[in-house]
């Protein structure tokens, strides 16, 4: 291990400690409506803790969980990195998983090894092709990306929406919805009990590769330059417009692989608005994980817990549905609130 | 007041699982009751499709009492429909119902994982030896309310307002034109697909392009859409058929009589097939002979004679001498609708 | 009595005493410069005494009271008023309402509706009292730079400043602006007001002040009247040692290495900043441009490092290769703005280094880097460019101004590059720097490399130039031979006149 990444890991304590401290004060704020609402808020979180990670069911939710949330959190990170705001990850999702389900419903015959990765090329490209618009406009018309990836969205969305109903339905179309991937398409199930497949190695694997190419090669070094400032980039030599389009394009990859990852990883079969959101957690993963791929795993972790145990909690408690968001909202907001705190104390100590 | 009997059930829910979870042992005689979970993929404050199965849901609570317990989630997202099937049948609830067909291949999938406890799908058709498909035969019902709808047209041109033209309701609204035809070959018949439930200014807009067509009597195939169509109708004092539930209250000298659909009667019918041991794997069909459907109660403007007409094609339906054909989706489908 | 006193300051940064018991007096009437090199204390002195950050120990008496601001706000309230050397304004906004910008007291009886009529005739009484000319309607992004620093003196004589203070002011100035700049302050000081002057130039000092405070490693290195000391006993005061000028050897041309002819270029906004210049630069020989900021020398520069669209005209660079990608290696580029376009201030000191060369040997392949070598490369340039860094892993912006330029120095120098643009290489950087940064281009030129230098300081033209040519509204006004003009020439064909008999080099 380098010096330098020796150096990272007090840092990393440190903001771990953090996050954590963050949760404890969300979790105290929530307990207050968890009484009102005449519910034991020690029994609700025991349910929440025990949902999450209680045991090899919940664990293997919460890591199915994480897979998604490791992409989106990837995809808006590598944006963030070259100053982009990906806004768009959900499109891009709705893109790649499109994209994986068209490859692995009808290119049949092929060995499993072959159409899976074919599936996993297809989702990124696909991802990759719906965020490059977005950088297309951005880096060849000015339009910025935040606007554009919120419009991308509905696009994507409706789109497959429209799909579903229609051209890609399920013979005989009774259902809105695809049929299933072919066999040789779906990733291995690490853990039947809870449909874990082994898509969390894909992640994972892709955050290490995100890491290498970010600060390991000239590319991740050129882009890194154009978000810190696009002046020092340019009089460098780098072309940034290409730099900003090459950017949104991977990210939208990477987001477009969490909805390959969810298609032959787990649902088999695209519905509409088969995605709770992965690519809006997204923008908070890569916040709380600071844009750092590594980060960014951990992130996502502590937010499929967070998601995942609230499900159990809901179930457990019989709290209302629309009780559990708030007090996600809340862990969310309190984490991120802290997060934007230690930014700016860091700042000005720089 | 829906509220606060939401309220009370969830404080009756925690006892009961603080009081199981505290003595287990000591649970040997609520070991008998049955534990009933429903999985919604949507807020029970829908007032239409989740509403429904809740209802069903709270209806089995009521009638069947102390022999039952049960629970439900709701807005559950599709990435999470495999664990929270799962974590009921981990915990013991044994008879495990999951609303919509997006449920199909996680419920078919947690059913063959646990092949002692029976689970039902409504509107799906995922396949284990212990899931049942629940399914409302629509179209007896639409074809019914379309010839009563053509025997009390005058101009011999009837409506309809679709909502969102989803499959089942594509069927509904093609029975009801079955039915229209039928009793009147030479009728005209018009129909409105919306696209929404959820848009009452929507279904008035339609239900008035379908009244300045002639029609002199307007049904809705709609939910919340389906007020607009209403309040049309009593702007123009065009008579209408209700849908789900009895629509009287609404207009009460307008509505000639509704097409009721009875989900939570379906969800408490089927646990009693378990209860009975008639319990039967696959598709079941709720038709009017099951008391799911039913024409509902009549306005003052419908003459008897129409009243009889009508009660004896159902009791020709419900033993099967007349025959309504089970609709053909693919076709059905590629047929093009009127859309505002 | 003195109208602030400073006793026996000191605040301590974690690893760093920034100031170590300084004593600092100002009495009304007087202009003080205080000088220093880069880090050596003199900014977080008047941090302190501005309210933005408070000393460790030490007090500060203002009109004999002791005083302790917690916050800029405080300090003008007291009626403290500082010009920093990066100005504070609105630039969509005109100068009036830059000026009253933040005050409540900007209405007349109170009234909520801003009265910006009243406010712009006080203004224009204050400046006409003080030689401030501006045009009070103008908006701010409109004004050249010396006019944007008159708002901002004008800003704190509006809120009534009795002491005002003065952050490098002249960084930025042309040496006409200079000039009235000492009158407006020597104008100020008349009517009773007290000035700190910071600044690190020597000469400008001299003339400028009545007395001048050194600081050197945060210490005070001692107070004296300028009518009685001479710029190489400050220099010594504030470097510790004695400093003696680079000499320039005759040069050698070589090959040409940049050849223009009648070259065009917009600037930002879309104006001709460049008219139809031409000249031409030769291997080892020094081209001085000459001329106040905003001439065109940015724009001109620019083009040739391949950053801006030449709009017409010929601009050929023989003998550097003519990719793109390449040519960037080949020219060497030292910018006019450390901040915005030579570094990256949060990345770590050898990502900066190698930013130009990554992907190729000795630094890796296009598809990765070879972090020990770049890291190996960054503390070679660290020992022989001296930056004062503890290790090649901590971020750009934790170095000193001076240290930064030397950074973007190693880089650029470091490529062996066959042109190098060196534009304002020594802007606000102390004299040991400056010296420093000088030898290294003269070695630069001695090695064969062909150098343009940019800068708006006429000494530093006439210490390093083969060549001058010098620029004015985007034409060159003339070429000169360096060993045979005086200051005064260059001075006039800076403010545009252009004098055939001066130019008595071959003008093109």
């Amino acid at each position: 291990m380098s010096e330098a990444a020796a150096a990272r890991i007090p840092e990393v304590l440190r903001a771990t400690s953090i996050s954590l401290a963050a949760i404890a004060l969300a979790l105290a704020a929530s307990a207050v409506l968890i009484l009102l609402a005449g519910a034991d808020p020690l029994v609700a979180y025991w349910a929440l803790l025990q949902g999450a990670v209680g045991d090899g069911f919940a664990l293997g939710n919460t890591l199915a969980r994480t897979t998604p949330l490791i992409f989106t959190g990837l995809a808006v990170a590598f944006a963030f990195r070259c100053n982009l705001l990906n806004i768009g990850a959900e499109g891009q999702l709705y893109a790649g998983a499109l994209a994986s389900v068209v490859i692995g419903i009808y290119l049949t015959g092929l060995p499993a090894v072959l159409h899976i990765a074919l599936a996993i090329a297809g989702g990124f490209m696909a991802g990759a092709a719906w965020g490059g618009v977005a950088g297309y406009l951005r880096s060849a018309r000015g339009i910025n990306e935040i606007i554009s990836t919120i419009m991308l969205n509905f696009v994507a969305i409706f789109f497959v929406s429209y799909l579903v109903h229609g051209p890609l339905a399920e013979p005989p179309g009774f259902f809105h919805q695809t049929a299933m991937v072919a066999e040789s398409a779906r990733l291995p199930v690490l853990y039947a009990k809870s449909d874990l497949s082994i898509a969390i190695f894909i992640a994972v694997g892709f955050a290490l590769v995100t890491a290498y190419v970010l600060w390991r090669t000239p590319f991740g070094l050129k882009l890194r330059a154009v978000g810190e400032s696009t002046g020092t980039a340019r009089f460098a030599g780098v072309p940034v417009n290409r730099y900003v389009f090459g950017a949104m394009s991977v990210s939208g990859g990477l987001a477009g692989l969490a909805g390959t990852t969810e298609m032959i990883g787990g649902q088999y079969r695209l519905l509409d608005f088969f995605s709770p959101g992965y690519g809006f957690d997204g923008i908070a993963v890569a916040f709380l994980g600071r844009s750092d791929p590594i980060g960014v795993v951990f992130a996502a972790f502590l937010f499929a817990a967070l998601r995942v145990g609230a499900n159990q909690m809901q179930r457990t408690t019989g709290l209302p549905t629309s009780l559990i968001l708030v007090i996600q909202g809340m862990v969310i907001l309190f984490i991120l609130g802290v997060a934007v705190l230690e930014w700016h104390r860091r700042r000005r100590r720089g | 007041m829906r509220d606060k009997s939401r309220l009370s059930a969830i404080r009756n829910l925690l006892a009961l699982s603080a009081a199981a979870g505290l003595a287990l042992s000591a649970s040997a005689a609520s070991a008998e009751k049955i534990k009933v979970a429903l999985a919604l993929p949507g807020a029970v404050s829908d007032k239409g499709f989740n509403a429904s199965a809740h209802a069903g849901l709270m209806l089995i609570k009521k009638t069947l009492g102390d022999k039952v317990e049960v629970a439900f989630s709701e807005s559950v997202k599709r990435p999470d429909f495999v664990a929270t099937l799962r974590d009921y049948a981990n915990r013991g609830y044994n008879v495990i119902y999951a609303h919509g067909f997006q449920w199909g291949d996680a419920i078919a999938k947690v059913a063959a994982e646990n092949p002692d406890k029976h689970f039902f799908n409504t509107y799906g058709s995922g396949k284990a030896k212990n899931l049942a498909n629940l399914y409302v035969s629509f179209q007896e019902l639409f074809y019914v309310t379309g010839q009563l709808a053509a025997k009390l047209s005058k101009a011999g041109i009837v409506g309809a307002v679709g909502g969102w033209e989803i499959p089942p309701i594509r069927i509904q609204v093609d029975a009801f034109r079955k039915g229209v035809l039928a009793a009147k070959p030479k009728a005209k018949f018009v129909a409105i697909y919306t696209g929404t439930f959820y848009d009452a200014v929507k279904g008035k807009e339609a239900a008035r392009a379908v009244i300045s067509q002639g029609a002199d009597i307007v049904a809705h195939m709609a939910d919340a859409t389906g007020l607009g169509v209403i309040q049309a109708a009593k702007e123009k004092k065009v008579p209408v058929i209700g849908y789900f539930a009895d629509q009287r209250s609404l207009a009460p000298d307008l509505v000639v009589s509704s097409a009721v659909i009875k989900v939570d009667d379906m969800l408490l019918k089927s646990i009693r097939s378990v209860m009975d041991g008639k319990f039967k794997a696959g598709p079941n069909s709720f038709g009017l002979a099951s008391g799911v459907l039913e024409v509902g109660p009549y306005g003052p403007m419908v003459p008897d004679s129409v009243k009889a007409e009508v009660a004896k094609l159902v009791a020709d339906i419900k033993s099967g001498a007349v025959k309504v054909p089970a609709p053909n989706v693919p076709a059905l489908m590629k047929q093009k609708i009127n859309k505002i | 009595m003195p109208l602030l006193r400073m006793e026996r300051i000191t605040k301590t940064f974690p690893g760093v005493v920034a100031n170590d018991r300084v004593d600092f007096a100002v009495d009304r009437g007087e202009i003080h410069a205080l000088l220093g090199e880069n880090g050596s204390g003199k900014t977080t002195l008047m941090n302190a005494l501005y309210g933005l950050h408070r000393p460790d120990s030490g007090r500060m008496l203002l009109d004999g009271e002791e005083v302790g601001f917690t916050s800029p706000i405080d300090a003008i309230a007291a009626g403290i008023g500082m010009v920093h050397q990066h100005f504070m304004l609105v630039p969509p906004l005109t100068v009036v309402e830059n000026i009253v910008l933040g005050l409540k007291t900007a209405n007349a009886r109170g009234s909520p509706l801003l009265d910006l009529r009243t406010a712009a005739a006080r203004i224009r009484e204050l400046a006409a009292a003080h030689g401030l000319d501006i045009d009070t309607d103008a908006q701010v992004w409109q004004l050249p730079v010396g006019a944007q620093q008159r708002v901002e003196i004008l800003k704190a004589l509006y809120r009534d400043a009795d002491l005002l203070i003065l952050d490098e002011p002249t960084a930025v100035l042309a040496p006409s602006e200079v000039e009235h700049l000492i009158g407006v302050l020597r104008s100020l000081a008349a009517s009773g007001k007290a000035i700190i002057f910071i600044s690190h130039k020597l000469n400008e000092v001299m003339e400028v002040a009545d007395r001048i405070s050194v600081l050197r490693g945060g210490r005070l290195a001692g107070t004296v009247a300028a009518a009685e000391t001479d710029p190489s006993e400050l220099a010594r005061l504030m470097v510790g040692r004695d400093i003696v000028p680079p000499r320039r050897r005759s040069s050698r041309p070589g090959a040409p290495v940049l050849w223009i002819e009648d070259l065009s270029v917009r600037d930002d906004r879309g104006l001709r900043a460049v008219d139809g210049v031409g000249f031409s630069l030769f291997e080892g020989e020094i081209l001085g441009i000459a001329g106040v900021d905003g001439n065109g020398q940015k724009e001109l520069t620019e083009a040739i490092a391949g950053v801006r669209a030449v709009e017409d005209g010929r601009l050929d660079l023989p003998g550097l290769a003519p990719s793109r990608g390449a040519r960037f290696r080949d020219i060497g580029h030292v910018t006019e703005d450390r901040h915005q376009t030579g570094l990256l201030m949060s990345f770590r000191l050898w990502e900066n280094l190698a930013l130009k060369s990554s992907g190729r040997p000795p630094f890796g392949s296009p598809f990765w880097l070879r972090v020990g070598a770049m890291r190996d490369a960054t503390v070679r340039a660290i020992e022989t460019f001296s930056i004062k860094a503890p290790g090649p892993d901590i971020p750009a912006s934790v170095l000193s101004g001076g240290n930064q330029q030397k950074l973007v120095l190693a880089r650029e120098l470091g490529l062996g590059p066959k042109l190098l643009l060196a534009a304002q290489p020594t802007r606000g950087l102390d004299v040991g720097a400056t010296e420093y940064v000088h030898r290294r281009l003269l070695a630069a030129r001695d090695d064969g490399m062909a150098i343009l230098l940019v800068s708006t300081e006429l000494d530093e033209i006439l210490a390093l130039s083969d060549r001058i040519l010098v620029m004015y509204e985007g034409r060159a006004m003339g070429q000169v031979n360096a060993d045979e003009v005086t200051r005064e020439t260059i001075g006039l064909m800076m403010s545009g006149i252009a004098s055939r008999e001066a130019a008595t080099g071959s003008a093109s």
